[in-house]
């Protein structure tokens, strides 16, 4: 049987004073005073950076026991006949890419559009977190590499997330499945515009909100950004509409959360 | 060097749940922690399992708090503040008490969870993000089932 010490009057008194800092961190770190920024920033990423270090032999663990198993897998050894077929398509994809690019530019110009280009920057997703809030990924480049909140992540030419908080090198993400992100889209052949935010239910499912009265999607009509004033550059494809067996459509994501290693940040405010 | 651990086992193991609970895993297209929450849990089973644990006088648990703000992207104080909730509780109900009675002090650290979840809705909405309150009870009632399951751990292996 245990009885409470007399240095627990001592820590209870403790509880309150560090209930009270806790408050006033919390009303001071939400002014975005530059000073207090700054060191904000400073603490997220010492934090940041020591958390990816400790985290670095679990990580090696892992790996080296889905390589062991790989190993062991006869069908996952790769044909090189295969990498070369794989590689070919790689460069015929390129050039198609190149053509088709000449082939818009042109459009556009016939067209009067605005020809945007973006600056982007390679990523690489230092940490996952998720909790009741929201899930965020933190990418091992910030503010030292002009990345401002705000500016999309994409994967292979799919929206991934934005940035929600910049540190100076690192920054923190948000998912588009996430109820708090909220990207204006276009949808499908007849170009329905919408705003697209996560679906509250489900981390794989997208909602559809202000759409017009009404409205037919085809079953595999694709989601692409929409450039409305600005906050997203357009045409980057998002998502795709799905109908289920009860004839109700849905909206889900096209990226891979399995592949999210890598990403690209679009500086939106650079290159223009 | 084991003498060291043992003071601070909790301060450690806390540390640890918070630093590696970024790994990914899923429960029925949700991780993990979205349905649980581990920190909660430990901070209020160390207290009771060993009243004279004071995580450094409260120091480290502040220091831990920071540290799962950083990582989740929250506003500066937002842990600390349910940390700290819980823990009082925790401390006032092993100072209250002669002996260990679990059902009492389970429904202690439900008490703890409502009064550190009403906190923390109003903190988030101050914040001005949007919250799931059906994920906010999820949670609430996975992180008291799970209760048990840690303070028996903890008390039968870590103060026994």
């Amino acid at each position: 049987m245990k009885f409470a010490s007399s240095e627990n009057v001592d820590v209870k008194k403790n509880v309150i004073i560090f209930i009270l800092i806790s408050f006033f961190l919390f009303f001071v770190d939400r002014t975005n005073n530059k000073y207090l920024i700054t060191v904000r920033q400073s603490i997220n990423d010492a934090i940041i950076y020591t958390t990816v270090v400790v985290k670095s032999p679990f990580h090696f663990l892992i790996e080296a026991s889905t390589s062991v198993t790989n190993f062991f897998k006869k069908d996952e050894f790769i044909d090189k006949d295969q990498i070369s077929i794989l590689e070919n398509k790689v460069k015929e994809l390129e050039n198609e890419k190149i053509t088709l690019n000449l082939q818009l530019d042109n459009l556009k110009k016939i067209t009067g559009e605005e020809n945007y280009k973006f600056e982007t920057v390679q990523t690489k997703v230092l940490l996952y977190k998720s909790n009741i809030l929201h899930q965020t990924i933190i990418i091992n480049k910030g503010s030292n590499d002009n990345i401002k909140i705000g500016d999309p992540l994409i994967k292979n030419n799919i929206l991934v997330g934005k940035i929600l908080k910049t540190n100076f090198n690192s920054s923190h993400a948000i998912l588009i499945t996430n109820i708090n992100s909220r990207v204006p889209v276009r949808i499908g052949k007849k170009n329905y515009n919408a705003i697209l935010v996560g679906n509250p239910n489900s981390d794989r499912l997208l909602d559809l909100e202000f759409l017009p009265k009404e409205f037919i999607f085809e079953d595999g009509d694709y989601i692409y950004t929409n450039s409305i004033d600005g906050i997203m550059p357009d045409g980057l494809l998002v998502g795709q509409i799905k109908y289920d067996d009860n004839k109700k459509y849905y909206a889900k994501p096209l990226y891979d959360f399995t592949q999210l290693d890598y990403l690209t940040v679009v500086k939106l405010n650079k290159g223009k | 060097m084991i003498s060291f651990i043992g003071k601070y086992i909790a301060t450690i193991i806390l540390l640890i749940s918070v630093l590696l609970g970024s790994f990914d895993v899923g429960f029925l297209e949700k991780p993990i922690s979205n349905y649980i929450n581990i920190q909660l849990i430990l901070i209020f089973a160390f207290k009771i399992s060993n009243p004279n644990l004071n995580f450094g006088r409260g120091i480290y648990l502040f220091f831990i708090s920071i540290v799962n703000d950083s990582l989740n992207g929250l506003v500066f104080g937002t842990s600390a503040i349910l940390y700290f909730i819980v823990f009082a509780v925790a401390a006032f109900q092993s100072s209250i008490k002669l002996r260990s009675i679990f059902i009492s002090e389970w429904i202690a650290f439900a008490v703890s969870l409502v009064i550190a979840y009403i906190v923390f809705f109003g903190l988030i909405n101050l914040s001005g993000e949007n919250i799931v309150v059906f994920n906010i009870f999820v949670n609430f009632a996975f992180t008291i089932i799970g209760y048990p399951i840690l303070y028996f751990t903890i008390a039968r292996t870590l103060f026994k």
